[in-house]
C-alpha cells in the first residue's frame, strides 16, 4: 500500500465569497437575515477547512468464482473492502485494477461508500475470460472527508491471477501441403506405394502383395498389373505466429485483435494436426522468441496449451522488446527442421511479413498462410489499407504460397472453402 | 461489454433537484422576483448537471444562492430566506459532489452509501449553522438583533482563522 498526500479538490470553492457578499450586502442595508446567510457560509467554509482526508489503512480481498476457467466463461469477481484502520472514512471510492486482457461483461468494478473502522464492503461483477494469464492491476481507492474538500488516491494491492488455457479443440483439418515426413501419416503423397487413394498401375512383379494385383484386367487380358495408391506419410508442421508490433490490430475495440485470432487458430490447428499423428512445433515471430520442437504426444499438447496461454510472445498486447528482424530470422531458419512445413499466421499488414513468407517457402519448407483479416472500409485510409493486403495476399498466391485470408467467419468454414480451391 | 458512462448519479442529481426546488419555493413564497432569479439558477443548475459541467453548476448554485439575498434585502422573514440560501447551497453541494462521482466512478456503479452520507453531514453542518444564527437572532430579538448577529458572524470568521 503506497500513501500519498492529500489533495484540495475544490469542492467548496466559491463558499467564502457567498459569505462575504452575504456579509457586504447586509452591512449597508442592515438586513440580520444577509448576516444569518453570512454566517451560513461561514459555517461551511469551517466545515470544509475542518479535517484532512483520513489515511485509508484498507485491506483488500479478492475473490474469483474459478481462478482457472476456460476461454469465453463468465466469471465473477468478489471483491470484499476492509478499513483497517481506527477513523471513519466518509467517502470512499474504489475502482478495482481489472487486467487490461480482460473485460467487465456484467456489472461495475467500482464502488462508492462509508466506511466505518472495522467494517467492510463488498462489490462483484462479471469478467468474460480470455485466452492467458492475467493479473489484477491494484484497486484504487479514493478517499475523502466528509465536506468532501480534501482528498487522497490510495493504491491497494491484492495479488489475484487467473490462468485461462485454451482448450484447444480442434475444429477442422487443417489441410497440409507435400512436404512430407518418411512415416506413415494421413498426407496423401505422389509417391506410388500403399494407401487409399488410386495413383496408377504398372506391370505387376515378383514379390507385389496379391491385393494389389489388379484382377478385373488379368480377366480381360490376361496380363498381371498392380494397381499403386499414393502413399499416406506424415508431416512435420511448424505454427509460426505473427508476434510483431505490426500483428497486433482490430478492426474496433472490441474485437479480438490479430494476434489473438491467430494463437487460438493456431491452438485449433495444433489440436487437429496432432490427432491425425503429424508431428506439430510452435513457433512465434516477434520480439519475444517462443519455440517448442515438433513432436507428438499428450505431454506435448499440454505443454502447447500452457505455452499458448502464457507465453509472453502471445500476449494480447504488443511487447515493449526491440525487435531484431534478421536475428530472428536466421534463429528461426535453424531451429527449423529441413522436412518441416510452416503454417504461418498473420494479419499481412506489411510488406515485410511477405518477404518472410515468401522467404521461408522458397527455403523449401513450404508455406500456408492463414491471415486473419484486421482491415475495415470505414475510411478512405482503412480501405486503402486493406486494398494494400489484397494485392500482397495476390503476390503471395501468384509466389506459389496457400493463401487463407480468414475473415468474420469461422476457421473452418474459411477452411472448406479454401480446400475446394486448391489442388494438390 | 459494460462502458463506463461518465454521468453524474442519478441519487446526486435527484437529491440536488429536490433542494434547488426547496430553495426556489422558500424564496418565491414572500418575494416572487427573487424567486425567479431561483428559478432561473434552478434552470442552470440542471443544465449543468445534464451536461456534467463544474462550472455551471456552480454558476447555477451561486445565482440560487443570489435569489435568496436578494429576498433578504427586501426585507423577507430571515427563517425563510436562510431555507432558502441553505438549500441553494446544498443543492450546490449534492450536483457537485454528483459530478465528481460520476466521473470517478460512473453512472452505473452503486454509490448511493458515499452519497448519502456526504449529503446528511452537510445538512447536519448547514442546519447547525443555521439553528446557532437563528438562535441568536431571536434571543436578541428585543434589543438589538442586527449587532448581535453581526458579531456573531465576525466572531464565526475570527474562530474559522483561529482554527486553522
Amino acid at each position: 500500500m503506497s500513501y500519498v498526500d492529500a489533495v484540495d479538490t475544490e469542492h467548496w470553492a466559491g463558499i467564502g465569497a457567498l459569505a462575504f457578499a452575504a456579509f457586504a450586502l447586509g452591512l449597508p442595508f442592515q438586513r440580520p437575515s444577509l448576516f444569518l446567510v453570512a454566517l451560513v457560509g461561514v459555517g461551511f467554509a469551517a466545515y470544509a477547512r475542518f479535517g484532512d482526508a483520513p489515511a485509508a489503512d484498507l485491506t483488500v480481498e479478492r475473490e474469483l468464482s474459478e481462478s482457472s476457467p476456460s476461454p469465453d466463461a463468465e466469471v465473477t469477481v468478489t471483491v470484499t473492502v476492509e478499513n483497517a484502520g481506527s477513523a471513519t472514512i466518509p467517502d470512499l471510492r474504489l475502482i478495482d485494477g481489472v487486467p487490461p486482457g480482460l473485460s467487465v461483461s456484467d456489472g461495475a468494478a467500482r464502488l462508492g461508500t462509508a466506511l466505518r473502522p472495522g467494517k467492510r464492503a463488498t462489490f462483484s461483477y462479471t469478467v468474460t475470460a480470455t485466452r492467458g494469464s492475467h493479473e489484477w492491476e491494484p484497486l484504487t481507492a479514493v478517499v475523502r472527508n466528509a465536506s468532501g474538500s480534501r482528498e487522497r488516491v490510495v493504491e491497494v494491492d491484492a495479488g489475484t491471477t487467473m490462468r485461462c488455457l485454451p482448450t484447444l479443440e480442434a475444429s477442422s483439418d487443417l489441410p497440409l501441403r507435400g512436404l512430407t515426413t518418411p512415416y506413415s501419416g494421413r498426407v496423401a503423397t505422389d509417391v506410388a506405394g500403399s494407401g487409399l487413394e488410386f495413383h496408377s498401375t504398372r506391370e505387376y512383379r515378383r514379390g507385389d502383395p496379391l491385393s494389389r494385383v489388379d484382377w478385373n484386367r488379368y480377366a480381360r487380358s490376361g496380363e498381371l498389373s498392380t494397381v499403386s495408391f499414393r502413399e499416406e506419410r506424415a508431416a512435420t508442421v511448424v505454427l509460426l505466429v505473427d508476434s510483431r508490433e505490426a500483428a497486433y490490430r482490430a478492426p474496433d475495440e472490441d474485437t479480438p485483435n490479430a494476434v489473438e485470432r491467430s494463437v487460438e487458430a493456431a491452438g485449433e490447428a495444433f489440436s487437429a494436426l496432432l490427432s491425425t499423428g503429424d508431428r506439430v512445433g510452435i513457433a512465434s515471430y516477434g520480439p519475444e522468441a517462443c519455440w517448442l520442437a515438433p513432436a507428438t504426444g499428450e505431454q506435448h499438447r499440454a505443454t502447447a496449451r500452457r505455452l499458448l496461454a502464457d507465453h509472453p510472445s502471445f500476449s494480447v498486447s504488443p511487447s515493449e522488446e526491440p525487435f531484431y528482424p534478421s536475428i530472428a530470422l536466421r534463429r528461426l531458419r535453424r531451429r527449423l527442421p529441413a522436412d518441416a512445413q510452416i503454417v504461418l499466421f498473420s494479419p499481412a499488414t506489411d510488406d515485410y511479413i511477405a518477404t518472410v513468407a515468401e522467404r521461408l517457402n522458397a527455403y523449401g519448407h513450404q508455406l500456408t498462410l492463414i491471415s486473419p483479416d484486421p482491415t475495415t472500409d470505414d475510411t478512405a485510409t482503412r480501405r486503402l489499407a486493406r486494398l494494400e493486403r489484397d494485392t500482397r495476399l495476390r503476390r503471395l498466391r501468384s509466389h506459389g504460397i496457400r493463401v487463407i485470408d480468414w475473415g468474420e467467419r469461422p476457421l473452418a468454414v474459411e477452411l472448406a472453402r479454401a480446400t475446394r480451391r486448391w489442388s494438390r | 461489454m459494460s462502458e463506463i458512462t461518465r454521468e453524474p448519479s442519478r441519487f446526486g442529481v435527484a437529491v440536488a433537484a429536490g433542494f434547488a426546488l426547496l430553495s426556489v419555493a422558500a424564496t418565491a413564497v414572500v418575494v416572487p422576483t427573487g424567486g425567479a432569479v431561483s428559478g432561473l439558477g434552478l434552470v442552470v443548475l440542471l443544465a449543468g448537471l445534464a451536461v456534467a459541467s463544474r462550472r455551471l453548476i456552480t454558476n447555477g448554485g451561486g445565482v440560487l444562492v443570489l435569489g435568496a439575498l436578494y429576498a433578504g434585502y427586501t426585507g423577507a422573514p430571515p427563517l425563510l430566506v436562510l431555507v432558502g440560501a441553505l438549500t441553494g447551497v446544498l443543492a450546490w453541494d449534492a450536483a457537485s459532489n454528483a459530478v465528481s462521482v460520476g466521473e470517478q466512478l460512473g453512472k452505473e456503479t452503486d454509490t448511493m452509501r458515499g452519497e448519502i452520507v456526504h449529503v446528511v453531514s452537510s445538512v447536519l453542518v448547514g442546519s447547525l449553522a443555521v439553528a446557532a444564527g437563528y438562535a441568536v437572532y431571536l434571543a436578541a430579538a428585543g434589543g438589538q438583533p442586527i449587532a448581535s448577529v453581526f458579531l456573531l458572524v465576525v466572531g464565526a470568521v475570527a474562530l474559522v482563522n483561529a482554527l486553522r
